[in-house]
């Protein structure tokens, strides 16, 4: 194992989650730092700086939304939070408050790994300022503001642009209907309804089949989320 | 308390009107007598003198008739006079002579009887009509009182046929001493600040003095009411009528109450009935998968380089499956508890049925591999007002029902709909169909079919987790079976539906 391997931070206070979250991202080539508490993980952070954090809500010894302020400060890393099913509003504050993704549990560890890589590519592409995004038969030109599917041109809306360009921009992960009010209107509307209704017009536009759509995945409550290559047959 | 009751009951105080309504009775007989003069007068030619007092007469006796004794003898008195003045000669001089007597007696006479008897005929006629309404009233009272199926609506409807049929004022109390609760009040009652409590020793209400009446059956004492009536309305109630109310009132409460008690029985009795299931379906739907793990695992960990590639990849599959679906069941079962705990912290938002239906459809893919999904979309510009995550188990427990009980190659159908303003979730399979019988129980909580024997979906939980999902949000759940060729079942959810909002741009 090099440096050059990237590295995971894993928070949880459950020591038979971190035993196997451990011996299989070691497996897979990644380097693994655990902690079980807050306090252990934010002394982690300031010494080790991770390249990706995994952090459950629910440890003891600090609100979940006040780690990711607390890391926020210290580090840039993309956070993937672990949660329960039934705490959408945990995980919405989650996401607003700077993590980069959720995953609930109890998950399949190939989906898990499939976030970390997603994080991981897209820490990668923040940093040097990706121009444009392609996956799954779709491509955005970020510079030139040009939308293809399977080579062909689409024409969208300034608005629908805004918003798919929101997505692409943080493909694999979940983009909340509030950070896409804020995409698309700046703050000025906060009925997520328009969400809805727009991203309807976009997969007419963009899915091959808009009642079956593949491309713009709806997550239940929260808001909806980008398929990348990655997961295609997942 | 006697003389309250006086009061309540009104027939000392306020005699009901005896006679018809309508002109004044002395201006009508006024005017028959005036009648009678001038058919008098102008008969006077033929008719012998004697003979010409015949029309007063029938003026008298009419006046008598239609209005009774004191119109008849005013109608006496004047035509006496008019008689002596028009009539008996010399005209228009009045001269008195005993032979005038006569006329006055006869007059006053015929007055006297036919008033009289008129006078008994209204009052009787009178009291029938005031016996008949009470009744009506009563009758009323009494269907409206058994329709009542709450203590707090039997005691409602009292006050209201007490306010209604007799003008009476009441407050009504639930007779449990130790918490005693105002039940229902008139208008009245209420702005005379009746309290929750009835002060039996001080029976004036802001000023008000009321009769204190407890509401008694046979089993003892089931409530307690305060009645007062205005002094100045005209109440048709009698103290039967009030007796007769308030002793329904009393037998409708006590039924009501007796209701109550029963189902309450009913329901710790289904709680228990439903913690015995809740234990043997635990007992089931987690040892089983628990069991199949541990034994896989261990056996993984003790012989894992005597078995071979296939044998190890089989065991370990095993273990990924009942996990998931002990993860499914946990699932459920705390959806279930979440339920039950009250509807009152549900989330509510604006939810695209056809976005749920995909995305629940998008989530069970990998369950459903290898049935060809049909989709039939045609609602649009629809939404529901839900839980999107509570809505979404409710299908992918429908899903996961269609995977487990269809064969692969079939086909599923999922349609989303909007019908009479409601929008409808449907999701039809071909597998073996549920039965008559089965189709009253496939929602009840842990309950297995008999296509279940043999499947280890462990989805007693799972429709009843829907069904309460459904219903939570105004909605109903059914199953039609068979829905293809004898086979098949189609599970369709009904949700209150509403316009989606339009967006121009």
């Amino acid at each position: 194992m090099t440096d050059s391997n990237p590295h995971v931070l894993v928070i949880d206070d459950e020591p038979p989650i971190l035993r196997v979250l451990k011996s299989t991202l070691v497996t897979s080539g990644l380097k693994v730092t655990t902690a079980t508490t807050a306090a252990a993980a934010l002394q982690s952070v300031a010494q080790a700086a991770p390249d990706v954090i995994v952090l459950d809500l629910g440890l003891p010894d600090m609100d979940g939304k006040q780690v990711i302020q607390s890391l926020r400060e210290w580090t840039e890393a993309p956070v993937v939070v672990l949660s329960a099913r039934h705490d959408e509003e945990e995980r919405i504050a989650a996401l607003d408050l700077g993590a980069d993704d959720y995953i609930t549990k109890p998950f399949h560890m190939g989906e898990l790994q499939a976030r970390l890589r997603t994080a991981l590519r897209h820490a990668e592409r923040r940093g040097r300022g990706a121009s444009t995004y392609s996956g799954h038969g779709l491509e955005v030109d970020f510079e030139r503001r040009l939308v293809k599917v399977l080579g062909q041109e689409v024409s969208l809306t300034r608005k629908e642009y805004e918003l798919l360009c929101c997505l692409a921009r943080h493909a694999g992960q979940v983009v909340t209907h509030q950070q896409l009010l804020a995409a698309g209107w700046g703050g000025t509307i906060t009925d997520t309804q328009f969400v809805r209704v727009y991203i309807g017009q976009i997969r007419q536009k963009l899915e091959a089949d808009s009642s079956a759509p593949v491309l713009i995945l709806t997550e239940p409550g929260i808001g909806y989320r980008l398929r990348t290559d990655d997961e295609a047959n997942l | 308390m006697k003389r309250v009751n006086e009061d309540i009951l009104g027939i000392t105080a306020h005699p009901v009107p005896t006679f018809r309504a309508g002109p004044n009775p002395y201006l009508v007989a006024m005017l028959l007598v005036f009648v009678a003069t001038l058919i008098s007068v102008a008969t006077v030619w033929w008719l012998a003198p004697r003979n010409l007092s015949l029309p007063f007469i029938v003026a008298i006796v009419l006046s008598g008739v239609w209005y009774g004794l004191r119109p008849a003898l005013a109608a006496a008195v004047v035509a006496f006079l008019s008689y002596n003045f028009f009539v008996v000669a010399p005209p228009l001089a009045f001269k008195f002579e005993p032979v005038s007597l006569i006329a006055v007696a006869g007059f006053l006479t015929a007055a006297l009887v036919v008033g009289a008897m008129a006078g008994q005929l209204s009052d009787h006629a009178n009291a029938i009509n005031d016996q008949l309404r009470r009744l009506t009233t009563l009758l009323a009272a009494s269907r409206d009182l058994s329709a009542a199926t709450t203590v707090p609506d039997v005691a409602q409807s009292l006050a209201h046929h007490l306010k209604s049929g007799g003008n009476v004022e009441a407050a009504i109390w639930s007779a449990a001493a130790d918490e005693q609760q105002l039940l229902a009040a008139t208008e009245a009652a209420t702005a005379a600040g009746v309290g929750p409590a009835a002060n039996l020793k001080s029976p004036v209400l802001s000023g008000i003095t009321a009769d204190f009446r407890g509401l008694r059956t046979v089993r003892g004492d089931v409530g307690l009411a305060a009645v007062w009536a205005d002094r100045n309305a005209v109440t048709p109630a009698s103290r039967d009528w009030l007796e007769a109310l308030l002793q329904l009132g009393a037998i409708a409460l006590d039924r009501a109450s007796l209701a109550e008690d029963v189902s309450e029985a009913r329901l710790v009795a289904d709680r228990e009935g439903l913690r015995t299931t809740l234990l043997s379906s635990l007992s089931h739907d987690l040892r089983t998968p628990i069991a199949t793990i541990l034994a896989s695992a261990s056996s993984l960990a003790e012989y894992d380089s005597r078995f071979d590639v296939a044998t190890r990849r089989e065991l370990l599959n095993t273990i990924q499956e009942q996990a998931e679906r002990l993860n499914r069941y946990v699932a459920n079962l705390l959806d279930m508890t979440r339920l039950e705990s009250g509807a009152l912290d549900l989330k509510r938002v604006l939810v695209d049925p056809v976005e749920a239906m995909t995305s629940a459809l998008e989530h069970s893919r990998r369950r459903l591999a290898g049935r060809r999904i049909e989709r039939v979309f045609t609602a649009s510009h629809v939404m529901i007002s839900v839980d999107p995550v509570l809505i979404e188990q409710a299908l992918l427990n429908i899903l996961e029902n269609a995977a487990e009980f269809s064969p692969p190659g079939s086909v599923i159908r999922a349609s989303v709909s909007l019908e009479n303003g409601e929008a409808v979730l449907a999701i039809a399979d071909q597998g073996p169909g549920v039965s008559a019988k089965e189709r009253l129980q496939i929602f009840d909580k842990f309950f297995r079919g008999q296509a279940d024997r043999g499947h280890d979906g462990g989805v007693g939980l799972g429709l009843a987790v829907t069904k309460g999902v459904v219903e939570a949000f105004g909605g109903r759940i059914d199953v039609e079976s068979p829905v293809w060729e004898g086979r098949g079942a189609r599970f369709v959810i009904r949700l209150p539906a509403r316009q989606a909002m339009e967006v121009n741009e």
